[in-house]
């Protein structure tokens, strides 16, 4: 006896009409995506009347492989791409205008990979860029797209309320050291319809080495702001804080632990970060600090030391991912930043 | 091969099978339907938005089951992610989110009143079973064994190696220890 039948009786049906177009689609061959990152552009056209999931389409799951690297990133890409589900109607084509042709981030780190394809799409960009986000809802394991937190920009036509070019970049589920990302950009094309450019993006970020980690059992979190403009600290900026709560703290050590180091590249010489510094003791439950780190916000840098080793993390985009919400949270907990 | 009976299936199963058959979403929802009431009418103590919540869950699960991959992970795993994920929506934005049911182009359900009833029935049993956990080991087995699992005390005999009698005391005198737990509860 069910506790809901009534829910249960919604959920089949809904399960049939999911199953009965599933039957009824005939398999299609899998698009081959275009990786950037490696040179190689390949682009196939296909015309559809749906974007279809890879595991709707019959392709059986595969298993995380056991590729490391620039490799492991390029099979992420192309799954993720394989799941971008795309409003009814969305028609793959072989290119796109030129706005859209170049890669939306420019380079990408090493051990990175992008692949994406062309659609038209009816609808202005904005809308379609709603209708991707909303499609491509919260699954954040097992192979769902797994949306998380995005960053959007758009340009005005100034004549009209639409915008003529609509770009949104959106963090998905991470998958192991894989952190994958979906960028998803639009313009207006004839017809009511828009172009638009999904580019599915992963990034290997090598395992941080158990000695650069902050270590467990930290109890209390000491924060010291240096530097902070008169300005800052009368909108709300704290120059001290103790963090205490189990929640904070694990907060904060949890996301200096998934940050990557810093890649190896000098900082331009003679160009100091700058003001303010937040720098931060982790305590453990004898009062001794088990690490040290420095925030330097406007690098995007902080310095660990645990002892006398010494690390630089890095926490700017897209070497560590555009988890802005947790950054958010975390420099509000650290400085009180409103 | 001949495919498993759905009963008989994993939960892995039962995900990969649904996108043909119905059915197999249906055992599955079986298994999870009080597991996962209970989780949300714990985190929000009102059956109504329990029910609301747990249809989001499942129809977000129902979307995603042709993506799963069991090497990931279970399928329980799966499930409470996707429950911790909607709850937390939930407490984000102040309402119950319905976009995987509207994806599925599931209509809003109207909750019986027995529906909800036995709902909130759910909330009293669980109560009980966290009552329960502040027994005495050996009393907290017997009573789980034989109220929770239905075992006969034969049996339960035989796992707890102790004789029936034995286990008939341990239960009567937990059982007696819980209701005045239950009736200091209230």
């Amino acid at each position: 006896m069910n506790v809901v039948p009534e829910l249960r009786k919604s959920l089949l049906r809904a399960a049939g009409r999911q199953a009965a177009p599933a039957r009824a689609r005939p398999r299609r061959p899998r698009l081959a995506g275009v990786v950037l990152t490696f040179g190689a552009v390949t682009a196939l056209a296909v015309v559809g009347v749906a974007f279809v999931l890879s595991g709707s389409s019959g392709a059986p799951p595969a298993s995380p492989p056991a590729l490391t690297g620039a490799p492991a990133a390029l099979l992420a890409a192309q799954r993720l791409l394989t799941q971008v589900q795309l409003p009814r109607g969305a028609v793959a084509v072989a290119s796109g205008p030129r706005e859209l042709r170049s890669a939306p981030q420019g380079e990408l780190p090493s051990g990175s990979a992008d692949v994406y394809r062309f659609f038209l799409i009816r609808g202005d960009p904005q809308t379609i860029l709603n209708a991707v986000q909303s499609l491509n809802m919260k699954l954040e394991q097992n192979g769902g797209v797994g949306i998380g937190e995005s960053s959007a920009s758009a340009s005005g036509s100034g004549s009209g309320s639409h915008p003529i070019f609509a770009s949104e970049s959106t963090e998905v589920s991470r998958l192991g050291n894989l952190r994958r990302e979906l960028q998803v950009s639009a313009v207006p094309a004839r017809g009511g319809r828009s172009a638009v450019r999904i580019d599915a993006q992963a990034y290997w970020v090598p395992p941080r080495p158990a000695d650069t980690l902050i270590p467990a059992g930290i109890r209390t979190i000491e924060v010291h702001v240096s530097g902070a403009s008169a300005t800052s600290i009368s909108h709300g900026l704290k120059t001290a804080t103790r963090l205490s709560s189990g929640r904070d703290v694990a907060l904060v050590v949890g996301y200096l632990n998934a940050l990557p180091i810093a890649p190896r590249k000098p900082l331009p010489s003679g160009v100091p970060c700058g003001n303010p510094r937040i720098q931060i003791t982790f305590n453990r439950a004898d009062g001794h600090p088990g690490a040290l780190a420095v925030m330097h916000p406007p690098c995007g840098l902080i310095d660990v030391w645990k002892g006398h080793a010494h690390t630089v993390l890095t926490f700017e985009a897209p070497a560590a991912g555009f988890n802005a919400g947790t950054l958010y949270r975390v420099l509000v907990l650290l400085a009180g930043v409103p | 091969m001949t495919p498993v009976r759905a009963d008989l299936a994993s939960d892995e199963e039962l995900l990969v099978r649904s996108s043909s058959e119905p059915e197999a979403f249906g055992h599955f929802y079986d298994r999870y339907e009080r597991e996962l009431l209970r989780f949300f009418l714990r985190a929000t103590r009102r059956a109504d938005l329990a029910a609301d919540l747990a249809a989001e869950v499942f129809a977000a699960a129902l979307a995603g089951a042709s993506g799963f991959d069991g090497a990931r992970g279970t399928a329980r795993g799966w499930l409470y992610g996707i429950a911790r994920h909607v709850l937390a929506d939930t407490w984000e934005r102040g309402r119950v989110e319905d976009r995987a049911r509207r994806r599925l182009g599931m209509e809003p359900i109207a909750l019986s009143d027995e529906s909800l009833e036995r709902i909130e029935q759910l909330g009293t049993s669980g109560v009980a079973l966290e009552l329960l956990a502040g027994l005495p080991d050996d009393q907290r087995d017997a009573i789980h064994g034989r109220v929770v699992e239905e075992r006969d005390y034969a049996d339960l005999a035989r796992s707890l190696q102790c004789s029936e009698s034995v286990v008939r005391q341990r239960v009567s005198r937990g059982l007696r220890a819980l209701r005045s737990r239950m009736e200091q509860a209230r």
